[in-house]
């Protein structure tokens, strides 16, 4: 199974890997969410310890769950500095002309970058740990209840498996039409953007078109072997959960709630704890 | 002998919505009997394989009437009946497979039709071992051969368990390799029972058939065993198929009057017999 890299899947036989991927997909869901609700210091630090931990236990190698920061990278610098300059407040840290750095922006400015940050990196470890497969099985079984309101679960996960599963198919083609407009004295890679992207034009459209005629002899192909001969479809795969998804499920639960109560009950009253048993010494 | 396909008298046209109007099948019947090899050989745009199309319902006739196991392909309510009894292998071994995996694309006949789990493990390993693919069962047709390809592509209708097996032009995107090992896994499954019906324009697979039928332009224009169809080359012309070089070979011996008799299918017994002339 591992000569097939698509997607971000790093093989391992963890158990964070090994975990039910609809077990994966709820906590990565929530672990958006709540991402949204960390308020103080205290908890973010906490977040990031229990990331790490997630990472360690995971055994993906900690330079390959940056690596999936990289590409937000400039957004997160972009919201840093946006914040930085633009949230005004009393206590003025710095200031040259017109621009001005506050105490409130700078507070502003770390927590939203660190916010990205562990936004980015969280979700990323479920990709970095779940097939492809394993998240089109997880979803479809997530969604089965909307069966009762004829959403097509069914079909919806069995467009996205296809979809996966043709991936590598177009990428061959496309290299195949690129080279065959190479050799037809086509450039790819010079001039400005504009030139480059015209240049892309006479590959992208023998992809469409190859793209639709497979199309074509798929649908016949599925047609002969009995696509929606029955409302019954036999799932093969069939998940499990087992006393360690729920026990992680619990973990989760409870770290979730220390956010919450942070945020509500103790409104942010931890970082002022910590302060005082810093300074008290 | 106990028919598994009747065609009666059937035409096709298409494109008469675009107001192009093709006749692609003319007036065409034929049965398929159970456990034949059959080969409908023909050049492109012969109507080969608009007939194979016809034979599990994927494209019903304009007029005339096709029957699987007596049941008409215009019966809605069967259809499925019907496509799990007639498996059908098309042409580009990466346009049929639907999953990533092996066994998920052979589960996926099955699947749909509703066969219990471990039965489906049972035929995947079944499905497997009857193309030769035995221990490629949690591998990827992506990295395969295209022989390999159209072998999982077979395995993937077998689990459906169907009587007739139609290659639909299965062998034309192969090397010559490729094509052997499609052909003789074709033969291999048809010396088990189950009836074959393969579509080729490439004469040289028909050697080993029952029985050839040849098409062109919608007709079916002649219908014989090979030692019939191959030792008749105007037929083949007239039809513009090509004479296989081995049988050529033969045509010309004869005609220079060095040879007589039967013609002969496989290199072995045709160099015995030059060596015997010499």
């Amino acid at each position: 199974m591992n000569n097939i890299s698509f997607g971000q899947y790093y093989p391992s036989n963890s158990f964070i890997h090994r975990l039910d991927p609809r077990v994966k997909l709820i906590c990565a869901v929530i672990y958006v969410a709540a991402i949204f609700f960390v308020d103080s210091y205290f908890v973010y630090a906490a977040v990031l310890l229990f990331g790490i931990t997630v990472i360690a236990l995971s055994r993906v190698p900690i330079g390959t769950v940056l690596k999936t920061v990289k590409s937000v990278l400039f957004l997160i610098l972009l919201t840093f500095a946006l914040n930085l300059f633009l949230v005004s407040g009393d206590k003025v840290l710095w200031s040259w002309k017109f621009i001005k750095i506050t105490a409130t922006g700078l507070d502003y400015a770390v927590r939203m970058a660190f916010r990205l940050f562990l936004l980015i990196t969280g979700t990323s470890l479920l990709t970095l740990t779940t097939t492809p497969m394993e998240l089109t099985d997880g979803l479809e079984s997530l969604m089965t209840p909307l069966k009762a309101v004829r959403f097509p679960v069914r079909d919806i996960a069995l467009i996205m498996s296809i979809a996966l599963r043709f991936i590598p198919t177009l990428m061959e083609e496309t290299t195949k039409i690129m080279n065959a407009q190479k050799a037809r004295g086509a450039s790819f890679d010079t001039g400005n953007l504009l030139k480059r992207v015209k240049a892309l034009l006479p590959v992208l459209i023998p992809l469409f078109v190859s793209a639709f005629r497979r199309a074509e002899e798929l649908a016949l192909a599925m047609d002969s072997r009995c696509y929606d001969a029955t409302p019954n479809r036999t799932r093969r795969r069939q998940f499990k959960i087992n006393m360690v998804d729920i026990a992680v499920l619990l973990i989760f639960a409870a770290f979730i709630t220390l956010i919450i109560l942070d945020k509500y009950l103790w409104g942010g009253a931890m970082d002022g704890i910590i302060y005082g048993l810093i300074f008290k010494k | 002998m106990d028919k598994v396909i009747e065609i009666k008298n059937i035409s096709y046209k298409y494109g008469a919505a675009e107001g192009v109007d093709v006749e692609a099948l003319r007036g065409v019947s034929l049965d398929v009997f159970k456990g034949e090899f059959l080969v409908i050989a023909g050049h492109n745009g012969s109507g080969k394989s608009t007939l194979a199309k016809h034979m599990n319902g994927l494209l019903l006739p304009t007029s005339g009437e096709v029957r699987v196991n007596g049941i008409p392909t215009t019966n809605d309510a069967r259809i499925f009946e019907i496509r799990s009894a007639v498996g059908m292998v098309f042409q580009n071994p990466d346009n049929q497979t639907v999953a990533t995996f092996v066994e998920d694309d052979i589960a996926f006949g099955p699947e749909n039709l509703g066969v219990p789990r471990e039965e489906i493990e049972r035929r995947i390993d079944e499905a497997l071992a009857a193309v030769g693919m035995s221990g490629h069962r949690k591998s990827t047709p992506q990295k395969m051969s295209g022989g390999q390809k159209q072998r999982i592509a077979i395995a993937g209708v077998l689990a459906m368990k169907p009587r007739v097996l139609v290659l639909d032009e299965s062998t034309s995107m192969l090397d010559p390799r490729g094509r052997k090992e499609v052909v003789e896994t074709a033969r291999k499954l048809n010396k088990e029972g189950i009836t074959v019906v393969l579509i080729t324009h490439n004469t040289e697979e028909a050697f080993f058939a029952d029985r050839i039928v040849i098409m062109n332009e919608g007709h079916i224009t002649a219908v014989g065993t090979p030692k019939e169809i191959f030792t008749d080359a105007e037929t083949l012309n007239k039809n513009r198929l090509v004479l296989p070089p081995l049988l050529e070979i033969q045509r010309l011996l004869v005609i220079a009057g060095y040879c007589t008799g039967e013609p002969v299918f496989t290199e072995a017994e045709l160099s015995e017999r030059l060596i015997n002339l010499l």
